[in-house]
């Protein structure tokens, strides 16, 4: 043994790369690790946006419907925060490498606050107005069948222990053809209206719906749900996509903050930095895909 | 014992990288890259093709870029060896294996639309 190393001029045993492995592949334990969890990850994810592909498939219309009306706009700020978070979660890791303590803190504190402010928009603004979007049935006299259906914004302040007051479209409900709470959306209300048929099943009348400020007496209210996973398949989709992908978010952050508080004790953990790294940045690139899937098709 | 050591010799003196893992990678050009694409995916969205599916293609199409630009880039994939491009290529495989296995579901369903919605309001009620 001892030849061996005279003749070379490094000890086999302990530090020569293993020839059986990929000829001595130098990468480290806890990144294969890592990989081997994102590639569980990606099986996960697939299998959530396949069921999503098959559920959507069954019914286009209606998830196109309500997909619609998920803010464009909002989702792509989402979408450039998480990708300016990316950016600094990459340079973190350069900077961390390189030992540089002060930036990895600056770059982890943004990656951080660009997480933070993803989370706000998702929850904050995004589910909190789906949670004040409500459906409401009720006996209205007005109403040829005896009924109307509001659907809108609920406006805590107008509304008391008596009433509730929505910023929505109303219409009565019609008393011919079908008609699920779950599949009326604010768009079918403003433009379908108030339909009635004549004898031959055709439409005679097409009245505007009620648009603006409505208000509704909490005794009279049949049924009333709000815009959650219960509202229809699209929102149960809707859901389970974007809190399975914010639940990884909120994970990502923990990481994010052990990282930053190790590096301010001027602890620097390239290693670790690069592993939480190649996570965060998979959180985003499931996001690159929820974005399309979800707000633009 | 000779013969043995000589065997035990790297092809490559791979082992170095280790040490200096340092890639010197355009960050800020890719990230401008991927907010530039976002821009793209967003006005594609407000085009209305003849056909959807040429949305959800383009869409889809401009998710793979910005995907691949996250994971070769951001990701370092660009640097990796075998081993990490066998570890993620094996659940990538299992999941194009996945979409081309619900095909024949999404067929079926397809034009046997349950989507009430369509006909909430309009449809005929009373029969002829």
């Amino acid at each position: 043994m001892s030849e061996s190393v005279l003749d070379h001029g490094y000890v086999p045993e302990e530090h020569a790369p293993d020839p059986v492995i990929g000829h001595g592949d130098p990468t480290p334990p806890g990144k294969v690790a890592i990989w081997m969890f994102l590639a569980s990850e990606i099986m996960f994810f697939i299998a959530i946006l396949a069921t999503y592909i098959i559920l959507r498939s069954g019914q286009p219309e209606l998830f196109k419907k309500f997909a619609s009306v998920l803010s464009k706009p909002i989702g792509a700020i989402n979408t450039l925060v998480l990708i300016l978070s990316s950016l600094t979660m990459a340079l973190a890791v350069d900077a961390s490498q390189k030992g540089k303590r002060n930036k990895t803190v600056v770059y982890l504190l943004i990656t951080f606050l660009c997480a933070s402010a993803f989370m706000v928009v998702k929850v904050g603004i995004e589910y909190a107005d789906k949670w004040n979007h409500h459906t409401i049935v009720y006996r209205d006299s007005s109403s040829t069948s005896g009924f109307s259906v509001v659907d809108g914004h609920f406006d805590a302040a107008k509304s008391d222990a008596a009433t509730i007051v929505l910023n929505g479209a109303k219409m009565a409900i019609p008393t011919h053809g079908q008609f699920d709470i779950h599949l009326v959306g604010e768009e079918d209300i403003v433009k379908k209206g108030i339909v009635t048929a004549n004898a031959n099943g055709n439409e005679t009348t097409r009245a505007e719906g009620f648009e603006g400020e409505i208000s509704v007496a909490r005794s009279a209210i049949a049924q009333d749900i709000n815009y959650m996973p219960w509202k229809n398949m699209f929102y149960a989709c809707y859901f389970t996509l974007t809190g399975i992908h914010g639940i990884h978010v909120l994970g990502g952050m923990v990481a994010l903050f052990i990282l930053m508080v190790q590096a301010l004790r001027g602890k620097l953990l390239p290693a670790h930095t690069e592993y939480i790294g190649l996570y965060w940045h998979f959180v985003d690139l499931v996001w690159i895909f929820l974005f399309p899937l979800l707000y633009l098709i | 014992m000779t013969s043995h050591d000589t065997s035990r010799m790297p092809d490559e003196p791979h082992g170095v990288s280790v040490l200096t893992p340092h890639h010197e990678v355009p960050y800020f050009v890719i990230f401008a890259a991927l907010v530039f694409l976002t821009a793209v995916t967003v006005a594609i969205a407000f085009v209305k093709f003849p056909s959807e599916l040429i949305n959800v293609m383009l869409a889809l199409a401009v998710a793979v870029v910005k995907g691949s630009l996250v994971a070769f880039f951001f990701m370092h994939l660009k640097f990796e060896g075998k081993l990490i491009y066998l570890i993620f290529i094996v659940p990538l495989l299992l999941s194009i294996l996945m979409i081309f296995a619900i095909i024949p579901d999404v067929l079926m369903t397809a034009h046997d639309s349950n989507s009430a919605s369509l006909h909430l309001f309009n449809a005929p009620a009373i029969p002829k």
